[in-house]
């Protein structure tokens, strides 16, 4: 069967998913390892204030949970109760998945995006600043990670939506999202 | 109807869950259609959501404890993936291969120094049993006896500081995290020994459980030095490491965690096995399993904000004291009731839902006469938590464990072999949380010493 043009598109799309994830982590990760050691060296014989490392390593914490979580919707990492799930067909679990993207994953994703995104943007307006006097500036930047993250995920669910309903048409091999995917 | 609405939600959660929906959404889902319920009874306006972006940000960031969670799964997932964890099973076998069962007691070790890391009870059940299980059945252990060893060896791991459970225990029942990692080093030591005696005695007594390991081929002293250093003690260290400059209290959680991380590296590059590809993956790994612990954070902030909007946390408190159990009552049936849940769904769950839902019931009980001191009292029922979660894991026939078990044991392992197995650990289970019910200086003598009074 040929790639029809819905397919490639979704293809194409999971793919940004799988790079705006990788890319981040790769680099986000190892910094923060990095900088909670240089904190303790520092602190330990140096004496540096370590006020704005300490707020840089939440801040690449949060941005590594929110740049991971759309990604693993698509490896199908988040973790479900497969009691009854494990003895269902393909067909059941499609239809779970595409009832469960309309009532759970787009709510969900509207309300960060939508009131995370006036979230930030209050911040960014009041130029909202760490309440700790050597803290970091700029929290506007951190808080708009909540509103990009949710809208990876309602990316990632929209991917696995959409493959789910060519499967109940016949199209698709499997149910989405599949662990080897 | 309105007093109602708190309990039909935690009923709807308790069916919707079973779908099979990924747990966090589903969590969320059952929040917004409670909030849409409310919002049409004029309960709740909608301008109320724009507190739950507010709150998500608020769990999750601007938290100091939370980053050590990712480096310390780095570190669990890098001393698995580099093959250190496998190595150190090898060599402590071969080191204790005069006692008899010396794999199984190998295995609750291995257990008690990895696991921590590992994070979720399913991942570290399943790593060990795929390094441990196929080497045990290989030496002519008994089905049961090596799957019920792996088994509480997994669970064994979750209540040992820094244990990712602890973090979440802490935080939700309002205790210091510095405490609670002190509280369980006892009563999780007092498991260790009840459980190696088990092994112990068992392979003594009936020899064919558990057949002695054989000679290793003649390597030179020097030799067998060099490569305990390698394997053993270089692992050991860094995890005392990790363990002692949170228990000295030198470092944060957070800094020790770095240290193990970055520790973990370092050991994989002495070990040869270092490279991008592998580091990616371990990396990925990493970030899949934090996405997935915090998105359940994110989502149960949408459950719990409606639940308590609607007057479920008064409603539990009050329904609990209406059953006239007294204190001792609604202890135990407050743990009675988390090691049912515990049969179904990972700790993450449970202390990301419950216990936001029972904690203010359970800080209502006063134990003060009986501890010493109120703080005294909620971190006693905090170890007490945390034993009964890991009780639950492992009981059969739901225990959660088990089923991770069985899936990355080879195919001869039947389900009934790993109950058969386990049962004993159950009841030295049973006997480790009475031990601490009956003896709470157990938990509380180290916080006690460590901080003064408390």
């Amino acid at each position: 069967m040929a790639t029809s043009r819905p397919r490639y598109l979704i293809e194409k799309l999971e793919a940004a998913v799988a790079w705006f994830c990788a890319v981040p982590v790769v680099i986000l990760l190892p910094l923060l390892i990095g900088i909670s050691v240089y904190d303790i060296i520092g602190r330990q014989f140096y004496n540096t204030g370590s006020t704005r490392l300490q707020e840089l390593e939440w801040h690449l914490f949060l941005t590594l949970v929110m740049t991971s979580i759309g990604y693993a919707y698509l490896r199908d990492i988040h973790v479900r109760i497969d009691v009854f799930r494990d003895r269902a067909t393909d067909r059941t679990k499609a239809i779970i998945e595409v009832i469960g993207y309309v009532v759970a994953l787009v709510p969900f994703c509207l309300v960060v995006v939508v009131y995370g995104s006036e979230l930030a943007l209050m911040s960014f307006a009041t130029d909202e600043k760490s309440r700790a006097a050597m803290g970091l500036p700029m929290r506007w930047i951190i808080k708009s990670t909540l509103p990009v993250g949710a809208l990876v995920l309602l990316l990632a669910g929209s991917c696995a939506f959409a493959r789910n309903v060519l499967f109940l048409l016949g199209e698709e091999p499997r149910p989405a999202p599949g662990s080897d995917g | 109807m309105i007093d109602a609405l708190p309990f039909l939600m935690a009923a709807t959660l308790a069916v919707v869950l079973f779908a099979g929906y990924p747990v966090a959404l589903t969590l969320a889902a059952v929040g917004f259609l409670f909030f849409a319920i409310a919002n049409v009874l004029d309960l709740m306006p909608l301008i109320v959501l724009f507190n739950l972006p507010l709150r998500m940000y608020s769990n999750l960031g601007e938290n100091l404890i939370y980053p050590a969670v990712p480096m310390l799964l780095f570190m669990g997932i890098a001393l698995e993936r580099s093959g250190i964890a496998r190595e150190l099973l090898t060599c402590l076998n071969l080191m204790l291969r005069r006692v008899p069962g010396s794999l199984a007691i190998a295995v609750v070790i291995i257990g008690v120094i990895l696991a921590p890391s590992a994070g979720l009870i399913g991942a570290s059940v399943a790593t060990l049993a795929l390094i441990a299980l196929p080497s045990m059945l290989a030496q002519g252990y008994r089905i049961p006896f090596a799957s019920g060893s792996v088994a509480a060896a997994g669970t064994l791991g979750l209540i040992f500081p820094p244990g990712l459970m602890l973090f979440f225990l802490a935080e939700h029942l309002d205790v210091r995290l510095g405490a609670m990692f002190l509280a369980t080093v006892f009563p999780g030591l007092v498991l260790t020994v009840l459980y190696v005696v088990y092994l112990l005695a068992r392979s003594i007594v009936d020899p064919s459980q558990a057949p002695r390991s054989t000679k290793p081929e003649d390597i030179s002293a020097l030799q067998f030095a060099v490569y305990v250093i390698r394997s053993l003690a270089l692992p050991l260290l860094l995890v005392l490491l990790v363990l002692g400059s949170i228990i000295a209290g030198v470092a944060t959680p957070t800094q020790s965690s770095a240290v193990g991380a970055a520790g973990a590296i370092l050991l994989m590059a002495l070990n040869r096995s270092l490279s991008f590809r592998l580091f990616y993956e371990i990396a990925m790994a990493t970030a899949m399993m934090t996405a997935m612990v915090f998105l359940i954070v994110m989502a149960a902030t949408v459950f719990s904000f409606v639940f308590i909007y609607l007057g479920g946390g008064d409603a539990v408190t009050d329904a609990l004291h209406g059953l006239g159990l007294g204190r001792w009552g609604t202890l135990l049936s407050i743990l009675g009731l988390l090691l049912v849940m515990g049969f179904f769904i990972d700790w993450i769950e449970i202390t990301v839902i419950v216990l936001p839902i029972v904690a203010p019931a359970l800080g209502a009980l006063d134990f003060s006469d009986y501890l010493g001191s109120p703080n005294l009292s909620m971190l006693w029922i905090a170890v007490l938590v945390a034993l009964n979660l890991q009780a639950s894991f492992m009981t059969p026939p739901f225990g959660f464990a088990l089923f991770f078990l069985k899936g990355a044991a080879p195919p001869e392992v039947r389900l009934e072999a790993v109950y058969r197995g386990v049962a004993p650990f159950v009841a030295l289970q049973v006997l480790g949380i009475v031990l601490v019910l009956l003896f709470p200086l157990l938990a509380t003598w180290l916080p006690i010493y460590a901080f003064g009074s408390m």
